[in-house]
């Protein structure tokens, strides 16, 4: 039993839980890092968020039966952690959106780095749950019956979602251009 | 995927390595292994005073149907399930430690995403949206305003939640007093409207809001004079058809909320010394006086304990660090700290009121500027 890292190379799955957790935390954890900023973007919450996923992750292994489902559950709990930390907004007084385009001169940005900038300041702005869709969407690369398992949400409902943040993403887009 | 659709991909991946990149994946490795470290313990002990009740449980119960086997006989009747078990729950960080039995809806088989820290200890259960509820129990040092931060007593916050109702932005169905671990509190039930940012109060670096939509509790706990008060809140959406259960439910939590003196150290700290004072510190340290010189009179200090650092310094009166003195690898468990050099302090007192009593000397030698900060550290008595 294996899991394929970045490179794709397979790494040993032990079954106690601590050489469990501590092999896949080598493994997943700059990469669900990057999920959680793209959910909540304080990099000192995305950083919490990962750290009780893995913690959740101990706490309930005997539960798992191989490792596919371990990555599951740890990607499901960053996402099920951002919505929780979004939702109690335990960071009122300093949850801020960074400021796009404030790091290095404009005059020495590609275009494609101007519009990369700009969709990702798009994305941030969008509702939670559109963002939320977006990142399950293209990010993580689920279907629609999935994104609502795991949103609780219907089948419509994530459509929606997704409809309406791809055409304010569209417009904004648009607008730049 | 169209063009657009990759855009929105390469995006999101950018922003994602972007982040990924500027962990360090080191020091939260070591983060985890604290909390790994910190469940076995936990664990261990709750394996222990389980077996205990179980064995005392199992006496009992032979003894009793010793007793009562003739009765027993005669009115054979089927059992009754009884309450769902709940577990109990010791806080590891909070800086009013406590232990409290969980209400049951948290412990229901689908496991609640938990937050710790300093400031606030916070269950969310959310199995699916209609389905979430959450606990809180929050030190609150002061409410926000339009500009600032003001500090608050337990009246004070009390009397900010109920302005909140009488303005009509949440409505308060009732309001009783009442005690929770033998001190004085004030039990609010209310319905929420809206969202309210930042409304229940602020803690250390953070405030917390008013989720709308919701049947809530807040029960503002008065931990003495001079002392920030603790709010225990929970809240359910209206939506949820056990909302009005869940909340009673905390009447449960609240007759076994027990808080247990001085904990999570973690944070910043002030002190104030005499001169004299600090000079009897140091020369206890076997240091020279001169050590005092240009420290200030009087001696304003402030520790910042984080992240397995405890940085000591000269502080000006506004608390703000005007000079360090020398930044202490530690680590901390419950009540104590060990120093690199193994140094250990027992931290005792309240929050508003510690000291950090050294418990066993130094192992290796420290330099003159560590062993000034812990001579000043041990000296002073510290609060938040």
């Amino acid at each position: 039993m294996g899991t394929s890292d970045a490179d794709g190379s397979v790494v040993a799955f032990p079954r106690a839980a601590r050489g469990g957790v501590t092999a896949l935390f080598h493994v997943h954890h700059r990469r669900l890092v990057g999920l959680a900023a793209l959910l909540v973007d304080d990099h000192g919450s995305a950083e919490e968020i990962v750290q009780d996923a893995f913690e959740s992750l101990y706490r309930n292994w005997h539960g798992l039966r191989d490792p596919d489902g371990a990555v599951a559950y740890l990607d499901r709990s960053v996402v099920y952690g951002a919505r929780s930390w979004v939702r109690r907004r335990v960071t009122a007084r300093s949850y801020q959106l960074p400021e796009a385009g404030t790091s290095v001169s404009a005059e020495h940005e590609s275009l494609r780095n101007r519009q990369r900038e700009e969709l990702s300041a798009a994305i941030r702005e969008l509702p939670q749950r559109q963002r939320e869709v977006v990142v399950l969407r293209y990010y993580l690369d689920l279907s629609e019956e999935q994104i609502a398992s795991w949103l609780g949400v219907s089948t419509g409902s994530v459509k929606r979602h997704a409809f309406r943040a791809t055409a304010a993403l569209q417009r904004r887009m648009e607008a730049w251009a | 995927m169209n063009e657009f659709e990759h855009a929105v991909l390469d995006t999101l991946r950018a922003d994602a390595q972007e982040a990924a990149m500027s962990t360090d994946t080191t020091r939260e490795a070591e983060i985890l292994h604290d909390r790994l470290d910190r469940i076995d313990h936990d664990s261990r002990v709750r394996r222990t005073v389980v077996g205990v009740v179980a064995v005392a449980v199992a006496a009992a119960v032979a003894v009793a149907a010793l007793a009562l086997w003739p009765n027993l006989n005669r009115n054979a009747a089927p059992a009754t399930p009884g309450p769902a078990p709940s577990a109990s729950y010791t806080s590891a960080f909070f800086v009013d430690p406590f232990t409290a039995t969980l209400p049951a809806w948290l412990d229901d088989g689908h496991t609640p995403q938990v937050y710790r820290s300093s400031s606030y200890q916070y269950w969310d259960h959310c199995a699916i949206d209609v389905d979430c509820g959450t606990l809180s129990v929050s030190w609150v040092s002061g409410v926000s305003t339009a500009s600032s931060v003001v500090s608050v007593d337990a009246r004070g916050l009390v009397d900010h939640l109920t302005a909140l109702g009488a303005a009509g932005r949440i409505r308060i169905t009732s309001s009783s007093p009442t005690t929770v671990d033998g001190r004085p509190a004030t039990d609010l039930r209310v319905q929420t409207i809206n969202d309210i940012p930042g409304a229940l109060g602020c803690g250390a670096v953070s405030c917390q809001d008013v989720n709308g939509g919701s049947l809530a509790r807040y029960v503002v706990i008065d931990m003495g004079a001079g002392a920030a008060p603790v709010l225990v809140w929970a809240d359910a959406p209206r939506a949820n058809v056990r909302a009005a259960d869940w909340m009673s439910q905390l009447d449960m939590f609240l007759r076994t909320l027990r808080f247990t003196g001085i904990g999570a150290i973690e944070g910043r700290w002030a002190a104030t010394l005499t001169v004299e004072q600090a000079r009897a510190a140091v020369s206890a340290a076997g240091l020279s006086q001169d050590q005092v010189a240009g420290l200030g009179d009087p001696v304003r200090l402030s520790a910042v304990f984080s992240s397995g650092f405890a940085l000591v310094s000269v502080a000006g009166p506004d608390g703000s660090v005007v000079s360090p003195l020398a930044n202490l690898s530690y680590r901390a468990t419950q009540g104590q700290v060990t120093l690199a050099d193994g140094e250990q302090l027992t931290v005792t007192g309240s929050p508003s009121s510690a000291r950090f009593v050294s418990t066993r000397p130094a192992r290796t030698a420290s330099s003159t500027r560590e062993h000034l900060a812990k001579a000043l550290l041990v000296a002073a008595t510290w609060a938040r």
